[in-house]
């Protein structure tokens, strides 16, 4: 029962490639190959636009700031490299202060999010205990309330911990599972591995950590690698929670940092900002890149040894 | 189970935030214990990058003048500086020194947020006429103290003028309907997708000029200053700026709103006249390629002296009435409006000064553009009507309000009688 | 299909280990859900109490909040902007939710196929949704959709000339939001993906060798063991976009213009908050919202009982 599958496990190189059917009814040549051409097209053509906005706010980023709103196209090029030089150095630190800063709270939160949240999960979805669904309701409803209503009362209760202007009051909410989606998420893809997987375990002698953490872990490999990279996108691109709680510049991260070169009232400074706003992009996209490849990890890969 | 929440929630909850609020740690300001005769600040403002800078050299600059006094710095963006500040007072955490806004005056210091700074001893003997009234609420005496003068202003950009081939008016006669006139001949002029003027009958500095043309204005008594039929009058005039082709069409004006100063039409040579605070001059006179010229506002009768025209105040300092060490805030605060020294550092980026010492110190050093800032309000000095009200609690919903009905008369949903009759109605809801 | 449908029944056989007892794990599940229990005491909790307590009182934030029973409700009754604000919503909802799952779905398919180029695809499709709600796409998205932007530029060219601007138009604003969110697919798209990859390469096989085919085996196997989690983008899709807010906020400035077209009801209960002062009405507002998701969360997992699939 071990052994879930008959393929050995595959090699790094087709990782990307999607579940191999082995057997498949072999069609005529040509007009797979036509599909396929196909395909192709009709996904370059979607690929152009998704990828159009962020084309245009690099490009936008390398424009001298009077030009950026006249030409809402790709065409001409300008390779005015001005942008990232002022726009580094224009806030009260360099960039890098506020990037460091991000990276420090979403690190925080995705630890806490992966450790807390996972574990959360597994009761929901293995355990029978009692008040199960209650709590379960009750944690569903955390994510119904607006965050404009609940941190006030938040706030309020986090400034007498003498936590305000630290990341405390970001992460230490992740580590006690409080961000319900991924505890949702997480159940549902521990509901989705197959109990007889468990039984074999405890069958073994196995108690609930050793379950936890030798078969059901490995296996939300997925689900895990989402977590990490919904986190991270998030919490690199939060602004409320970072508005309200970190109050000098030291502390500022990346979103207030970016806001700062808005003015309302007066002239922003658009071509700084959009440069700012590629080089922080640089990081998530890493992330994305490197996640998305445990993100395809799963069954199909993974092996249960 | 509802009631029994509902008990815990009154119960506990409630009172326990009500607590708080008038208890809170100040726990950003750090440092405030240590050793005798030291103190912290926090000081809190919005607003841009050349603006963070020059605070921060002037924080700099006060450690020459007090270094006992350690102050923290926590700039911010607009929008975001209101939401942060509401949730602070809420913890009771409030910044010591405040950059305040007219609008949010009586918000703040109507619920006792504010220190009195009269009371307090700030001295404002320097100060322009009229220039530190503007920070006075009736019941609670002054609450914030004038950080630049301001006054509404129209606009031009020349080379739209020139390439319409039309003069500019002569300012201390031209009425609304030149206004109008003038438009239209430029949009006529130039080609499609260039207009005379912005759809600027929904802008509340220009709904605040015309009530007080017509002997009414935005506010009487706490209350709404304006009857339905000049509000009325007003939302003709903006229907008559979209159908004489002088501004240009609803959508067209929405889109440009958004914008923000540097990709607006204004600034990029399609729109020919808006209007403006005067601390916008320089703002615009940056962003528009050829630069700008300032004009007064017309008037109904044809003469300037009739155009109603007063000092508001671009921004305000406050001090927050929990502050842990008033004294020390407001020497700060004294620093920051009646010293040369931080005058010359700030310049005029926050709006001219209201401290006559302070503006006169700084004068010789401005560029050009700060310069006609300064000329301009200088120039209507003698033709000022009477000071406003300052805007009442649940007044800051106002622009919201205006910009609505503006909307909803020019994409046709309602009549100018009906938009100017909601004007009325829906500023005398939020104000209750 | 007698494999495949006995591998189904098979999995889908629910054996219990004590089951006399009914909460056999009531130990370890304290020991798991102690992370969890703190959090939603210590944490949660009372700021969701207290904005219930605050639903009944006049609450500025800058003064204490004062007691004033059923006005909110009363005020909330005869509200017309709310109520607008409501109708935005629930149009935002009920379009945006579906199209968006089955773009996202439909490309989480394909992607999940052999294929070159793959991960090249995924990052690209992903690509939108890392840029978030930001000031950077709000400009672009008024640019692009502006009466001189891109799309009218698009549209002249293919003969449709003089079109307005689609942000700045009362009865076209509330459409290109949609599409926003559309467009911003990447997020379930990568949960589907994630899902697919979980499904035991074993059942495929199994139908492989029944002779099944690809049509047949997307069916009778992929989508059955997706359920759950097509049920959670669904759940969470719904909740999410009854709280859409950024989104709006940035693209009308926080206005929710032209003429409230883009007031959804959380960008209204935030004006109220904060702008306006009224924190308790806008904590009545939110607990308005949250009985209505939780009809249509409940509705959700009552009806899934006939439709997800779970293996436990």
């Amino acid at each position: 029962m071990t052994d879930l599958h008959s393929r050995p496990a595959a090699d790094p190189a087709e990782l990307s490639a999607g579940p191999a059917r082995t057997i498949v009814t072999p069609k005529p040549r040509p007009r797979r190959l036509v599909r396929r051409t196909l395909k192709h097209v009709v996904m370059v053509a979607a690929s152009l636009a998704m990828i159009y906005p962020l084309l245009w706010m690099v490009v936008s980023s390398l424009r001298p700031n009077d030009e950026i709103f006249r030409n809402p196209s790709l065409w001409p090029l300008s390779f005015n490299t001005e942008n990232f030089v002022s726009g580094w150095n224009a806030l009260a630190h360099p960039f890098s202060h506020y990037l460091m800063n991000s990276t420090l709270l979403v690190l925080g939160c995705v630890i806490g999010n992966l450790v807390a949240c996972s574990l959360t999960a597994y009761a929901f979805a293995r355990l029978r205990f009692w008040g199960r669904n209650i709590a379960f309701a009750l944690m569903l409803m955390t994510l119904m309330l607006p965050i404009h209503v609940v941190i006030v009362p938040q706030y309020i209760l986090f400034s007498q911990t003498g936590w305000v202007n630290t990341m405390l009051p970001l992460i230490l909410p992740k580590f006690l599972a409080t961000d319900a989606f991924f505890v949702f998420l997480m159940v549902q893809f521990i509901r989705g591995i197959p109990k007889e997987l468990d039984e074999a375990a405890r069958i073994d002698g196995a108690g609930h950590f050793r379950i936890f953490f030798q078969v059901i872990l490995p296996l939300m490999l997925p689900a895990l690698a989402t977590t990490t990279i919904f986190t991270f996108m998030w919490m690199w691109n939060d602004f409320f929670g970072s508005l309200i709680y970190l109050t000098t510049p030291e502390n500022f991260t990346v979103p207030l940092a970016l806001r700062q070169f808005l003015d309302t009232q007066g002239a922003s400074n658009w071509g700084a900002m959009f440069a700012m706003s590629v080089v922080s992009l640089v990081p998530l996209f890493l992330v994305f890149l490197f996640g998305q490849r445990f993100l395809v990890k799963g069954f199909a890969t993974t092996g249960i040894k | 189970m509802i009631n029994r929440r509902h008990a815990l929630a009154l119960g506990l909850a409630v009172p326990g935030a009500a607590a708080l609020a008038s208890c809170g740690p100040n726990a950003g300001g750090g440092g405030a214990e240590e050793g005798s005769g030291s103190s912290a600040i926090r000081l809190a403002w919005w607003g841009n990058p050349t603006r963070d800078e020059m605070t921060e050299q002037v924080v700099e600059a006060y450690a020459e003048v007090d270094d006992s006094v350690t102050i923290s710095t926590e700039p911010g963006e607009w929008n975001g500086y209101w939401d942060k500040l509401a949730t602070q007072t809420a913890g009771g955490d409030l910044p010591d020194v405040i950059q305040m806004d007219e609008k949010y005056i009586s918000e703040y210091g109507g619920r006792g947020a504010l220190l009195d700074l009269a009371e307090a001893g700030l001295d404002t003997s320097d100060f322009a006429e009229g220039a530190v009234e503007v920070g006075e609420l009736a019941d609670e005496g002054l609450m914030a103290i004038n950080a630049g003068l301001n006054a509404a202003v129209f606009l031009v950009n020349p080379a739209v003028f020139e390439e319409a081939g039309v003069e500019l008016p002569d300012d201390t006669t031209w009425t609304w309907d030149d206004l109008i006139d003038i438009a239209t001949e430029i949009s006529e002029n130039t080609e499609d997708g260039t207009y005379g003027m912005t759809q600027m009958a929904t802008i509340q500095a220009l709904f605040q000029v015309w009530m007080r043309q017509l002997g009414q204005d935005q506010y009487r008594d706490g209350g709404v200053g304006f009857d339905a039929e000049a509000a009325t009058s007003l939302m003709e005039y903006a229907q008559r700026i979209e159908d004489t082709g002088a501004g240009p069409d609803a959508s067209t004006s929405v889109e440009d709103a958004a914008q923000s100063l540097d990709q607006s039409l204004f600034a990029t040579d399609r729109i020919g006249i808006t209007v403006a605070w005067s601390n916008q001059v320089v703002a615009h006179d940056a962003a528009v390629p050829g630069g700008i010229t300032v004009l007064r506002p017309p008037s109904m009768t044809g003469s300037a002296a009739d155009a109603q025209l007063w000092y508001k105040a671009s921004m305000y300092w406050s001090i927050s009435a929990s502050a842990q060490d008033p004294d020390a805030a407001l020497a700060f605060v004294d620093f920051l409006v009646n010293s040369p020294d931080a005058g010359e550092i700030l310049s005029i980026e926050r709006g001219v000064p209201g401290n006559l010492t302070v503006r006169e110190a700084i004068t010789p050093d401005l560029d050009d553009a700060n310069l006609m800032a300064v000329d301009y309000l200088e120039a209507i000095e003698d033709e000022l009507g009477p000071p406003p009200e300052i805007t009442p609690q649940g007044g800051g919903e106002f622009e919201d309000i205006l910009t609505r009905a503006g909307e909803d008369m020019l994409f046709g949903r309602i009549t100018p009688e009906e938009a100017g009759q909601r004007l009325v109605d829906d500023l005398d809801a939020a104000l209750s | 299909m007698s494999a495949v449908g006995e591998l189904v029944e098979m999995a889908s056989r629910r054996k219990r280990g004590g089951a006399k007892e009914k909460h056999p794990d009531n130990k370890a599940g304290l020991v798991f859900m102690t992370p969890w229990l703190l959090g939603f005491l210590g944490i949660t909790l009372l700021p969701m109490i207290a904005s219930l307590g605050l639903a009944f009182t006049d609450y500025s934030l800058l003064a204490p909040p004062e007691f004033v029973g059923l006005d909110n409700i009363r005020e909330m009754i005869a509200d017309t902007r709310l109520h607008n604000s409501l109708v935005v919503t629930f149009i935002y909802v009920f379009l945006g939710t579906p199209l968006q799952l089955i773009v996202a779905l439909a490309l989480a398919v394909v992607l999940n196929q052999g294929m070159r180029g793959l991960a090249f695809y995924r990052s690209v499709f992903y690509l939108p949704s890392l840029l978030g709600a930001s000031v950077a796409i709000a400009i672009l998205w008024r640019q692009m959709f502006g009466a001189n932007g891109l799309v009218n530029q698009l549209l002249g060219a293919l003969g449709f000339t003089g079109m307005p601007g689609w942000v700045s138009n009362p009865d076209t604003a509330l459409g290109t939001l949609i599409l926003l969110n559309v467009w911003t697919f990447g997020s379930p798209m990568i949960i589907f993906l994630a899902g697919l990859r979980q499904i035991p390469q074993m059942y495929y096989e199994a139908a492989s060798v029944d002779g099944a085919s690809k049509v047949k085996q997307f069916f009778t196997i992929t989508i059955p063991l997706l359920t759950p989690i097509i049920f959670f983008n669904v759940v969470l899709q719904i909740i999410n976009s009854f709280q859409t807010f950024t989104q709006a906020f940035v693209v009308s400035g926080g206005t929710g213009g032209p003429s409230d077209s883009t007031m959804f009801f959380t960008l209204y209960l935030y004006q109220k908050g904060f702008a306006q002062f009224d924190m308790g009405y806008a904590s009545a507002m939110a607990w308005l919202l949250l009985i209505i998701v939780a009809i249509f969360t409940a509705i959700n997992f009552f009806v899934s009982k006939f439709w997800v699939f779970y293996d436990d």
